[in-house]
Formats: structure tokens, C-alpha cells, sequence
């Protein structure tokens, strides 16, 4: 805690400098009257002596720059998991599953807390810090104003009491009062930003899950989960909602009630209403303004079937637009760049046209201006041939450029200029795209955890892909775990980028990370690993690490409380065993072949050659017999083969002779 | 460490004393009994729980925090830690003895110390899970399972992230701003605390010990006790230095580099020194007059720091225009703000709650020093040979005495008007008249009286 209560600076003001020599010949007087004038200047210039010295005008900077050019000195620790986590070997989250799950918990033990302060507020009345916080007082949700006056409408507004708005506006226009226009548009903005449903409160609490109302959704949506489509069908513009209803009571309306109208129906899904609306709206001479436009050009695709029709419509709408003299803004461009990508081979060549039109009025793009562009020309399905300079002349223009949020698909420029320079497989432009990650605040445009978990996942798997395997170790340490973790798919990559380099050494440290990130039960991934273990013999000491691996998988087969348990493959039971027998821990792999008769798998011609061999080395004549029992067990076309090898190889006594014979017989 | 224990009786005896009286009885109940508890407690403890629930305590025992300090004196540490077990004592007792109506902060004392054994109790709980782990494996090895009924499996330890760490790291982007010890991101092997049987000191995994430093402060903030409720007159000159001490949990952010990079990134913000100020002398000529002002920074829930307000202005005399009797009127008006061996005059202002008014007060109080110095009062002719600041040879006997002495040896006819001030200017005199004068104002050192006898023999012809 308490930092260094330590002074940060023991400023030694030496700006005192009352004295003017020349002021000292005067000072014989008794009575000279030392001026307060003196001592209120300590910039000034202090003169009599033979130099001048002068003293530098005091900086002046707001209030965050010291602490943002503290924060600027400090760097990510690649060994740290997310700073919002416990940096506690317990509690750090190992898997994205519980990197969700306990930044989840925080998120709703914080609202939780919330919920109290502001069920209770006069709990929490003493204000400790200073100066005050207004963020940790409780705040006022509850109604105060109960009678039916233009006051209470006020308040319920701003405290989006959707339902009780309503209401109390009905009620007014019940007693006959009129409702100015100005509030009756922010009622109208206000059921139009919700679509006529109450707006759940960040901290109420949870209610049961068969209580299927319609109170709670949009905000229960999951954070780093995708849209699911269940959410989007429940917010629906009904047919005479109350938005409507008001809006056709309303005595006059003005460009903002239809403009809350437009926008509510395009948010909403009532697409062709709102282009309705919209006619409506030049019926009564009215002029649409900007928002109007970019929502109706958000609009234009889903009203339409062809692709000509719709950039007709789209064209049509920004002409409207000069006629009626509105500006368009970046949000414009965007929305008719968005459009496009659902105008099929239209989109190619009317792109640029359009960023010439942006370039042309002096308007910035943002980053979703160059995912549009990107979503334009790298089509996922159709082969991204002939384009492929477009990502490098995006990148080479963007370089070094530090972005804010200004649109909401800003978020996913990242993660699509990824994808296409993993389906290019163009490892230097997904190295300028990280490089443009680093710069400035540009990490804040990367999304909630799940884009981020998307991006550098592309990342990581087309570093497996490209690149040497030294590199893949060093991005490995860098983005694992502090940033990403990676899922069974990538840890596979890794281990084939191992492969590929021939450091088939590292398994046993890649091993353990597996474990920690909870890979181990995933039945491909570790098969995969023991099968590059058992693949080539290596080094004694390696072996014998390969050999340490193998016990702990199979001491994680053997555990029986798992919830899903691991099944034994002849493949993983025959790559064990072939890695105990190069390690020499002969003992364990006779216990593996043991498990081949429990659980009904048959070994392979080699693995029974390398036993053969290993027995041979330690000349152990008891051994082959039983190696030859063995085999004759699971009816194995080699038994004769090792049977032939044993006689020769080995003195056997006559009772051994005897039983490999037999066997010989048998079969 | 004496002198806490010796706090401690006398704060039990005090509280004793006031429930006798009766009126604060359930108030300084609690205060007493959670002191006294884990002195009794050290008796015959058997549960195991119990005991390290102990060892937890003990910075806040003064036995075991001596113990503590026999095994490592001389780190630093030991001191800051002592004066916080110093500070609780003196706390109590300082509660204990006020009058009824201070009865709030007493409470407040409580639920301070409450907490602080929540927060021991929430953490002993971490550390017997790592005994739980070492069950687990055993279970993994194949040792018979007895909690089979159990639901969920006992969520185990990660290598501390120390062993991921690379030698050349960037330790400033671990340890980037004041924290409290973590065991999992410190890769040294660091002990502390009290050993149990004769053992070394506990480990740094799950220690409170190393923990604590920073936390204790932390409860005793957020109870309020040190910006407000607490009138400073009382608390201000016991509690404000010692918390300054301990508010800094350990030093693991503040490394030489961290530093270097600070100053860099600050540097921005500071103006450049004027180039003609190349010496301390020439400072001294032109600004002879220096404001120093402290401004503090830490991380507690409220930005102000009392301490802020206070300021301290200096000055040479020398520097200012004076003349003999202004300067000596000075020395006596500033009194023991004026330092004679450095001629500087010290005005601490902190009576006004603002730094800007305290150093507009100071001013003042120079200027009006200064005034008042240059001025001459009526009675100030009134002031005799006796009232001098410093013995003055000229019109003093001494001074007759030896023209007396002088003329009579003089021949007779000589004797008429001007020989007085010939004697005078004689160099034999003026050395005999340094000698008396070094004598009386500096005291008969050996040198002085060698010296003044030197000057009598000249004198004299001897």
C-alpha cells in the first residue's frame, strides 16, 4: 500500500530574492518600508549584480501528466497474469475458462456490493475520502417525486424508469396537461434506445432463471461472448409500441421525434418502417439530420434484395443528404462502407470512390473505416488473389498512427487484419499489425478478452506456422499466459512448430504448461504428444525426461475421479511404453503391457520387436518367455518371428523351451 | 522495546483504573481484553490452530516482537516495526486516558484492531491450504483415498511464477508501484518472522510477517483515525512521525532503476536551473532567503496530508541590512529561531491550516521582525552597562583603570590632554584591550588567559 509516504519532493524554494542590492543604499533609513510589492514577484528578474539571472516561468500541466510519464517508464511483465487477478500461485486463473469465470465472479461480487450501497444509502453515508468520490456514494435510483407533474417525468427519465415514464406521461395527458415537445423527445429517445423494455440494472440482482420475463436481457449478455441469436430475437420493434403510440399523440413533431423514431426502428429490426417513417418525415418539410441518414444507410442493405438496388438506395440517401445540405460525418462513411460489404462485387469497385469522397471533405477514417475496406477485399470465402497489396497499403498508411474509439466496429479491425494475414500466411504484415498494437493507446481498440483470446490466437498459430522455432519460444513466453491462453488446437501447432525444428527436447516443459492450462484431458493433444516422443530415440537424459512425461500421463489415465475419464488408445499405451523401454525403466513398461490386456488393446509388431530388444540387452531369458506368452495372448502374427529370435539368442532351459514351443505348437 | 512494554502496563493499569470509575467501562473493555488476550494466550496454548494463530499476532506482542529483534538487530526493518508495535501501545494508552468525550476514536481503536485479526485469521486460512496440497499428492501416489465423499477436488498450487521469471528480467514492470509482499512475484529467497523450535524463520509462502508491513496501515487508515476525529494537539506529535515510518510496506518498487526512470520521465516537468546560479555562494548572494515546504504522496483515501501546511522559512542575518543595535535587537527578539553558530534565523510557520497562509505568515513575520529591530524605543536609552548583550572594553573600568595605570607611569609633565587618546592608539593597548575583551565575552580558556597575560607583560614592560 502507502506509498512511500515519503516526500516526493522537498522543494527548496529559492526563489525568495527580496533583496535588491541597489535597494541597500536606501535601506540607511530606519523606517524603510520593506513592500509586501517586493516580496510578491519571486520571477522577477533579479538585477545589481553584473549578470543577469534569469528565472524560468514555473510549468504548468494538468493534473493526470505526472502520473501518465510515471506510467509511461513501466512495461508488461509477461509473467504476470492480468492485474484485476490475486498474483497468488492459488488464485491465478489458469485457463480462459477461469480467467472468465474470475473476472466474472469480481465483476458481479462488485456489483453485488453496488446493489447494497444503493439499496441501502443510509448505510453509507460517511464520505472517508478526500476529496470526495462521487462514484463510491450510493446514488439515488429509487423515485422521490410520487405526484403526477412534468417534474416526476423529468426524473423518471433520468433515472430510465422506462415503464413508470410512460405511465406518468399518460397520467399528465389524462389531467390534460400538455408535456412540452423537448420532453416528450427525450421520452421518445428514451423507449427508442431500449425498444419500449425496462433497462436492466447493472446491479439488481439475479433473478431465477425459469422467470423468463422480458426484463432482464440485454445486459445479461455475457462478456467476451458473441451475440447469441436468442438475445437478438427478443428485442423486437412491436407494432404500436409505446414509442409509436406517443409519437402519434403528439400534437407537433419535430425533426428530433422523428429522428428518436428512425432510430429506434433501425436499432430494432424495423427496417422498411423506418425508411417509412423517413417519407414521413419529408411529407411534413421536414429535413432529416445526420444520424438520420446513418442509420437509414445502416438500414439501406436489409430493405433491398439486389446488390445494385442497394447501393442505389445508399447513392439515392447521400444525395438527399447534399440536397438537404447535412454534413455527413466518419459514422456516415463507415455505415455506407459497412453497406457495401454486403453489396457482393459492387463493394471492389465503388470502394475507393468513397475513401476519395472521406479523403476529399477533410474526414479521418478510423480503424472500422479499414476493416470495412479489409472485409471488402478479403472476402473469407473467395480467394484473396490480386489483393493482397491492400493490407500493406492499409498498414503501410496507419503505421505509427495512435487511434481512439470513435466507431463501435473499431474493435474488430485487429482481429480481421489478422485472419487475413493468416490466410495469407504473411507473417511481416502480422508483424507491422502487432507493432501497430503497441502504439500509443492503440491496445484499447483490441477488444473485451474474447477478440483479444481470437486475435492472438491467429497470431500465435501463424507464428507456429512461419517461423523459426527460437522465435515461436520467444512469442510463446511473451504472450503465454500473461495475455492469451491458448487452446488444445495451439498448443498442437507449438508442438508441431517443435517438430518441424527438430527440438522434439522441449516436450517435457511444454508438458507442464500444458497441465496448468488443463490441456492434459484433451485425449488428441496428449496422444499427439506421446506419439512424438515414442517417434525417435533421443538422448539418455532426454529420454529419461520423455520418460518422466509419460509416468505423469499415465498416472493422469489411471486417475479414476476425473469427470471425464481419459480412455486408453493403443496408440498413447504402445507410445508410453515404447518411451519407458529407450529410457530403459523396463519394470514400468512391462506394467503398460499389462494394461494392454485390461483394456482390450492390442500392441504393435514394434513395440513387441523393442521389447525383444531391451530383453536381449539384459539378457533376461525369464522375461522372453513371458514376452513370448504375452504375444501368443493377443494371437499376434509376430509370435513365431520372436519365437525363432528367443531360441536363437537365448539358452534356454528346458521347462522355458518347453512353454515357447508350445506356444509354437498352439499357434 | 522497554519502554513499549513499559506502555503496555501502564496502559492496562489505566484502563483498569477507568473502569473503575465506571463511566467508559464497555468502552475500554474490549481495548483492554484484545491487548491482553494474546498475553495470556501465550501461556498453554495446545491447539495448533491456535498457536499460529499466535504467531500471527506477534508483532503485536511485545515479547515476541523482542525475541524478533534479538534474532536480526540492526536491519531496518526491526525498526520500523517497533515503532508500530511502540505506536499501538502508545495508542491505547493515550485512548485509555481521555476524557469521555473522546470516546469515539476509542471505538474506533476497536474495530482497528478487529480487523487487523480478520485479516491474520483470512490468511491463515490460505496457509493451511498448502498443507491440504501435500494430502493431495499423497493421495495421487496412491496411498488409500479417504475422502471419497468429498465433491470437489482441492484446487492445487501453480509453480509460483518466480520459476518462469528470466535472470535479466525488467524488474520495474513487476514491481511497478507499492504493493504489498507477494511470495509469487519476489524470486528471492527471503525469511521472516519468529522461528518455531529453534528452526529458522518461516519462509516467504504465505508469510504475514512480510505481508503485514503494508496492511496494518491500511486498517488503521481507513478507520479514520489519523485525518480526522483526532484532535492534533493530542495525537499529532506521538502518532504522525511514527506512521510516516511504517506507511511504506517494503521498498521493492523503489530500486535504483525504477528511480533512474522516474527521473527521466519527470524531467519534462522541471524548469531548467539558471546557468548564472553556478554556486552556493552565489545562491546565498542573490536569494538569500529559502521556503521549504514538504508535499506527500500516498495511497490512502484522502489526498491531504496535514503535514503539507508547514513552513519553514531561513535566513542569514548577515544578508539582511542591519546595523548593530537592529541585529542585536533581532537576535533577541527571534530568540532560539536565531542559530549563532550558522547566523541564521528559523521561522517555522504551522499555526494556519493552508501552506499558502502559513508562508504568508512567515513573511510577515519577517518584515515585521525587521521593523520592529530598526526601531528605537524610549526606553531603550535606558539600558546600562549591565544590560549589554556583550562586554564592551571602551568607558568600562577596566579601561580607566589601566589609563590610570599607564599615565602614572608617564613622566609628570607630559601629563596634559590628547595623552589619553596617544595611549589609546598604542598597539600594547589595543592588544591588552582584545585580550580583556576575548576574556570576558568567550570565558578564561587557557588561550585566552595566556594571551591576556602576554598583553599585561607587554604592557608593563615586564
Amino acid at each position: 500500500m502507502a506509498s512511500s509516504c515519503a516526500h516526493v519532493g522537498r522543494q527548496i524554494h529559492k526563489t525568495a530574492n527580496l533583496f535588491h542590492r541597489n535597494v541597500k543604499d536606501t535601506l540607511q533609513r530606519r523606517y524603510f518600508g520593506l513592500g509586501s510589492a517586493i516580496f510578491q514577484q519571486p520571477a522577477a528578474a533579479v538585477s545589481g549584480s553584473a549578470q543577469k539571472i534569469v528565472i524560468p516561468r514555473k510549468k504548468t500541466w494538468n493534473k493526470e501528466a505526472v502520473l501518465q510519464a510515471l506510467a509511461s517508464t513501466v512495461n508488461r511483465d509477461p509473467t504476470a497474469s492480468h492485474y484485476i487477478f490475486q498474483d497468488d500461485a492459488y488464485l491465478t486463473p489458469r485457463t480462459s475458462a477461469e480467467f472468465k469465470l474470475y473476472s466474472l465472479s469480481q465483476e458481479s461480487g462488485r456489483s453485488a456490493a453496488k446493489f447494497f450501497i444503493n439499496a441501502y444509502p443510509k448505510y453509507f453515508q460517511k464520505d472517508f475520502a478526500s476529496p470526495h468520490i462521487p462514484c463510491l456514494m450510493p446514488e439515488t435510483l429509487e423515485l422521490q417525486i410520487n405526484e403526477v407533474s412534468e417534474a416526476a417525468l423529468i426524473e423518471r427519465i433520468q433515472l430510465r424508469k422506462l415503464k413508470a415514464a410512460v405511465d406518468m406521461y399518460d397520467q399528465l395527458l389524462q389531467a390534460g396537461t400538455s408535456v412540452p415537445l423537448e420532453l416528450t423527445n427525450d421520452l421518445l429517445d428514451l423507449i427508442c434506445l431500449y425498444g419500449d423494455h425496462d433497462p436492466a440494472r447493472n446491479d439488481a440482482p439475479e433473478q431465477s432463471t425459469d422467470d423468463l420475463g422480458e426484463e432482464q436481457e440485454d445486459v445479461k449478455r455475457r462478456k467476451g461472448m458473441p451475440q447469441r441469436a436468442s438475445d437478438l430475437l427478443r428485442l423486437v420493434w412491436r407494432e404500436n409500441n409505446n414509442a409509436e403510440r406517443i409519437f402519434n399523440m403528439m400534437p407537433e413533431r419535430n425533426r428530433r421525434s422523428y429522428g428518436a423514431l428512425i432510430r429506434g426502428m433501425v436499432k430494432h429490426g424495423a427496417y422498411t418502417k423506418a425508411f417509412d417513417t423517413y417519407t414521413d418525415l419529408l411529407n411534413n418539410r421536414l429535413t432529416g439530420d445526420v444520424h438520420i441518414f446513418n442509420a437509414l444507410i445502416n438500414a439501406a442493405p436489409e430493405v433491398k434484395e439486389k446488390y445494385t438496388e442497394k447501393w442505389d438506395l445508399i447513392v439515392d440517401l447521400l444525395k438527399q443528404m447534399a440536397e438537404q445540405k447535412v454534413k455527413p460525418d466518419l459514422l456516415t462513411f463507415n455505415s455506407v462502407l459497412k453497406a457495401l460489404r454486403r453489396c457482393g462485387s459492387l463493394a471492389r469497385t465503388q470502394a475507393f470512390p468513397v475513401i476519395n469522397e472521406m479523403k476529399a471533405l477533410g474526414i479521418a477514417p478510423s480503424l472500422a473505416t479499414y476493416d470495412h475496406i479489409l472485409g471488402i477485399f478479403y472476402k473469407a470465402a473467395t480467394s484473396a488473389q490480386g489483393y493482397t497489396e491492400i493490407l500493406q497499403e492499409v498498414l503501410s498508411e496507419i503505421s505509427g498512427k495512435s487511434f481512439t474509439a470513435q466507431d463501435p466496429d473499431d474493435v474488430q479491425f485487429f482481429k480481421d487484419a489478422m485472419r487475413i494475414c493468416l490466410a495469407t500466411k504473411d507473417i511481416e504484415q502480422a508483424y507491422r499489425v502487432h507493432t501497430l498494437l503497441g502504439v500509443g493507446e492503440n491496445w484499447k481498440l483490441l477488444g473485451d478478452s474474447y477478440y483479444q483470446s481470437i486475435y492472438y490466437g491467429r497470431f500465435f498459430n501463424l507464428l507456429c506456422m512461419m517461423e523459426h522455432i527460437d522465435v515461436v519460444l520467444k512469442w510463446y513466453k511473451e504472450l503465454i499466459p500473461s495475455l492469451y491462453y491458448p487452446n488444445s488446437q495451439g498448443m498442437r501447432d507449438l508442438l508441431q512448430a517443435l517438430d518441424t525444428d527438430n527440438r522434439l527436447d522441449l516436450i517435457p516443459q511444454i508438458w507442464k504448461d500444458i497441465k496448468r492450462m488443463g490441456h492434459d484431458n484433451k485425449t488428441e493433444l496428449v496422444e499427439e504428444m506421446l506419439s512424438l516422443m515414442a517417434r525417435e530415440k533421443q538422448s539418455p537424459e532426454v529420454q529419461q525426461s520423455f520418460a518422466d512425461c509419460a509416468l505423469e500421463v499415465k498416472a493422469l489415465y489411471m486417475q479414476s475421479d476425473r469427470r471425464v475419464p481419459l480412455n486408453w488408445s493403443a496408440s498413447s499405451l504402445s507410445s508410453i511404453t515404447s518411451v519407458l523401454l529407450e529410457a530403459e525403466k523396463t519394470q514400468q513398461a512391462w506394467e503398460m503391457l499389462q494394461l494392454f490386456k485390461l483394456n482390450n488393446r492390442v500392441p504393435s509388431e514394434s513395440l513387441m520387436h523393442q521389447f525383444l530388444a531391451s530383453i536381449k540387452a539384459s539378457n533376461n531369458a525369464q522375461q522372453a518367455v513371458e514376452l513370448v506368452q504375452t504375444s501368443a495372448g493377443f494371437c499376434l502374427p509376430v509370435t513365431r518371428s520372436l519365437i525363432e529370435s528367443i531360441q536363437q539368442d537365448f539358452d534356454l532351459t528346458e521347462e522355458q523351451s518347453k512353454r515357447t514351443t508350445f506356444r509354437q505348437a498352439n499357434n | 522495546m522497554r519502554e513499549a512494554e513499559k506502555a503496555v502496563r501502564w496502559s492496562d493499569y489505566k484502563s483498569s483504573q477507568v473502569t473503575s470509575t465506571g463511566s467508559v467501562t464497555q468502552v475500554s473493555k474490549p481495548v483492554k481484553s484484545s491487548d491482553v488476550n494474546l498475553e495470556r494466550e501465550q501461556g498453554a496454548v495446545r491447539d495448533p490452530k491456535l498457536k499460529a494463530h499466535r504467531r500471527g499476532n506477534a508483532a503485536l506482542n511485545p515479547r515476541y516482537t523482542s525475541h524478533f529483534y534479538q534474532q536480526c538487530r540492526g536491519a531496518d526493518e526491526v525498526k520500523i516495526r517497533l515503532s508500530r508495535s511502540y505506536v499501538i501501545q502508545q495508542l491505547i494508552m493515550a485512548a485509555s486516558t481521555m476524557c469521555p468525550a473522546m470516546l469515539l476514536p476509542i471505538r474506533r481503536i476497536n474495530c482497528k484492531l478487529n480487523g487487523f485479526y480478520k485479516h491474520i485469521s483470512l490468511n491463515k486460512t490460505a496457509a493451511y491450504s498448502s498443507g491440504l496440497t501435500i494430502n493431495n499428492a499423497i493421495e495421487r501416489q496412491g496411498l488409500p483415498e479417504r475422502g471419497s465423499q468429498r465433491q470437489r477436488r482441492q484446487r492445487r498450487a501453480i509453480e509460483p511464477r518466480t520459476e518462469r521469471m528470466p535472470v535479466d528480467q525488467d524488474w520495474t514492470a513487476v514491481y511497478p508501484s507499492a504493493a504489498s509482499f507477494r511470495p509469487n512475484a519476489v524470486p528471492l529467497p527471503v525469511r521472516m518472522g519468529y522461528p518455531v523450535k529453534r528452526g529458522v524463520p518461516p519462509e516467504k509462502k504465505g508469510n504475514l510477517e512480510l505481508i503485514k508491513m503494508g496492511t496494518f496501515l491500511k486498517t488503521f487508515k481507513s478507520s479514520g483515525l489519523i485525518n480526522e476525529d483526532v484532535p492534533q494537539s493530542k495525537f499529532s506529535p506521538i502518532l504522525m512521525p511514527m506512521v510516516l515510518e511504517w506507511d511504506i510496506p517494503n521498498f521493492l518498487h523503489l530500486t535504483p532503476d525504477a528511480i533512474k526512470k522516474h527521473c527521466e520521465a519527470l524531467k519534462p516537468f522541471c524548469t531548467e536551473w539558471p546557468a548564472e546560479l553556478d554556486s552556493d555562494t552565489k545562491c546565498e548572494e542573490h536569494f538569500p532567503i529559502q521556503v521549504q515546504t514538504k508535499d506527500f504522496v500516498s495511497a490512502g483515501l484522502s489526498l491531504r496530508n496535514p503535514n503539507t501546511r508547514t513552513v519553514t522559512l531561513t535566513v542569514k542575518l548577515s544578508s539582511l541590512n542591519l546595523d548593530d543595535h537592529a541585529r542585536k535587537k533581532m537576535i533577541k527578539l527571534s530568540g532560539d529561531r536565531y542559530n549563532k553558530d550558522t547566523d541564521t534565523l528559523t521561522i517555522t510557520t504551522d499555526s494556519c491550516p493552508l501552506k499558502q497562509q502559513n508562508y504568508d505568515y512567515a513573511m510577515y513575520l519577517l518584515t515585521v521582525l525587521y521593523h520592529e529591530s530598526w526601531k528605537t524605543e524610549a526606553w531603550e536609552k535606558e539600558k546600562t552597562r549591565t544590560d549589554m548583550e556583550e562586554y564592551v572594553w571602551e568607558d568600562s573600568p577596566s579601561q580607566k583603570n589601566i589609563l590610570e595605570t599607564l599615565l602614572r607611569m608617564q613622566p609628570l609633565e607630559e601629563k596634559e590632554g590628547g595623552v589619553q587618546e596617544e595611549l589609546l592608539g598604542r598597539a600594547e593597548v589595543q592588544e591588552y584591550k582584545d585580550s580583556v575583551t576575548k576574556l570576558k565575552n568567550e570565558g578564561e580558556t587557557e588561550s585566552n588567559m595566556q594571551q591576556y597575560k602576554e598583553a599585561v607583560k607587554k604592557l608593563l614592560n615586564i
